[in-house]
């Protein structure tokens, strides 16, 4: 059985980039293992793209990759997020009872992963379900941001970002939230991600945005009221809005392409954009949206 | 007629515990209650639509409840004026968002009981002299359109045009043919 050793690269969307990039090759030369021993920290989007990259391979090869050597701190990250708990991967030591979660299983600092439904009844279900639960951890989850105007805008996003999974991606999803330090800098953290068409597959027969690259067409719909389905689409312009009076940031990514929007917390400094288009090439469309503070 | 918006939601399954009220699916849902509720208004009365108990809301609740509810306000068959009350920041700011996006010839406006931050009580694409005469409204309650040319200094044609509009888009009253426009 084949093994790729995954770099330290899951410390934020930027970083994970370079594993990304390993996807197509693990796919190719179908190599079933994944050496997790470099890995010395993992933040959420990070767990939640890598629980996509498994989720890909299962439904494209059958089989189910097997996550080798993994530190035991991530393996109790992991186990603590619900990772496991969508029978994605396989793991060839499983945690110790010695090395076991110390902290309580339901932590109030982070929402575990929850996948979104691709149906709409259904999905609207998990997401009530989801915006009641980080109503009910707001308090400590946002700890260092929190105000009611924050908590409503930010379930404005949750409800915004989950609806185009099943609007658009014809796909599940999985959300998660987390606010955690890293390198002494506190961190909230939204990510919602799918496999699904992608931001480009779901505006191909829109001819008005042939023309533009994907990077392109991710700032086109984060900055313009543009919908692949009705005459206008408020969505991830809002999101966009919301995000700059939060002074927060996004990521966006979708196929090979990703969009970075950072509104600077002093207005005179104002927004920065940060196209890249020729990324690797991965499915669906995957979000973080993270404050800082 | 007053529509409790939490009452109505507490309806639906989904958000029968929730202060919020997102996606399109509930957006749907509630526009045909609040339907089924102006069955029974007399031409040119006020909805007040009461938010009371709910914190927020998603664009694409707005769309698909709030914004063809105004769009039906301008309708000539049972025309009426509709307000909400109670609303949170985020219910403003969402609200304001949708109903000012450019939407080629349509224009919406909806009147609120609280003064928004866009220094006027009501949300929606409006000039500066229109938030004035709003907010002349707001205090007077009631003016002609020659009371307005006076106090905006505006020809009286410029002010008739302008209350006009406003009540084409519900903005303010009209009853029948009289020269009296008054406040939602």
């Amino acid at each position: 059985m084949s093994t790729v050793s995954l770099p330290d690269q899951c410390k934020d969307p930027f970083s994970f980039e370079t594993i990304l990039s390993l996807y197509q090759t693990i796919l190719a030369t179908k190599i079933a293992k994944l050496d997790m021993a470099n890995i010395t920290f993992i933040e959420p989007y990070s767990l939640l793209c890598l629980l996509l990259m498994g989720r890909s391979y299962l439904r494209l090869t059958g089989e189910r990759l097997m996550l080798h050597r993994v530190p035991p701190h991530i393996m109790q990250y992991a186990t603590r997020m619900d990772f496991f708990k969508y029978n994605i991967f396989t793991v060839d030591e499983s945690l110790h009872k010695d090395t076991g979660l110390k902290r309580s299983a339901s932590s109030s600092r982070l929402l575990e992963i929850i996948e979104i439904p691709g149906k709409e009844k259904e999905s609207v279900k998990v997401i009530a379900k989801v915006i009641a639960t980080f109503r009910k951890r707001a308090i400590v989850i946002l700890k260092n941001w929190f105000t009611l105007t924050t908590i409503d805008h930010l379930v404005t996003v949750i409800s915004e970002i989950c609806q185009n999974i099943f609007e658009h991606s014809l796909d599940s999803g999985f959300v998660v939230i987390q606010s955690y330090t890293y390198m002494n800098e506190r961190i909230f953290r939204i990510a919602i991600v799918d496999s699904g068409i992608g931001v480009p597959g779901s505006f191909e027969h829109s001819p008005m945005v042939l023309s533009l690259s994907n990077a392109k067409l991710l700032e086109a719909v984060l900055t313009t009221p543009l919908s692949s389905k009705r005459r206008y689409g408020y969505g991830l312009c809002q999101v966009n809005s919301i995000m700059e009076q939060l002074k927060g940031s996004i990521f966006l990514r979708s196929e090979n392409a990703y969009i970075s929007v950072l509104h600077h917390k002093r207005a005179a400094k104002g927004s920065y954009i940060f196209l890249k288009d020729d990324c690797p090439t991965f499915p669906g469309t995957q979000f973080s949206i993270t404050l800082v503070g | 007629m007053i529509v409790e918006i939490k009452k109505l939601a507490q309806g639906i399954s989904v958000t029968r515990k929730s202060t919020d009220l997102f996606t399109r699916y509930v957006g749907r849902l509630l526009f045909q209650k609040i339907i089924e509720k102006l069955q029974h208004i007399a031409p040119h009365e006020v909805v007040i639509i009461d938010f009371d108990g709910i914190r927020a809301v998603d664009a694409s609740f707005v769309d698909e409840c709030l914004v063809p509810l105004v769009k039906l306000s301008q309708t000539n068959e049972t025309p009426f004026y509709g307000k909400l009350i109670n609303i949170s920041d985020n219910v403003e700011y969402i609200v304001g968002q949708v109903i000012s996006m450019e939407k080629e010839h349509e224009r919406y406006i909806v009147i609120t009981d609280r003064l928004c931050k866009n220094g006027c009580h009501a949300l929606g694409r409006l000039s500066e002299i229109e938030k004035d005469i709003i907010e002349y409204f707001v205090i007077n309650r009631q003016a002609t359109s020659d009371d307005i040319a006076s106090f905006l200094h505006l020809s009286g044609d410029e002010a008739n045009t302008v209350c006009s509009n406003l009540h084409k888009a519900r903005a303010i009253r009209k009853i029948d043919d009289s020269y009296v426009f008054y406040c939602v």
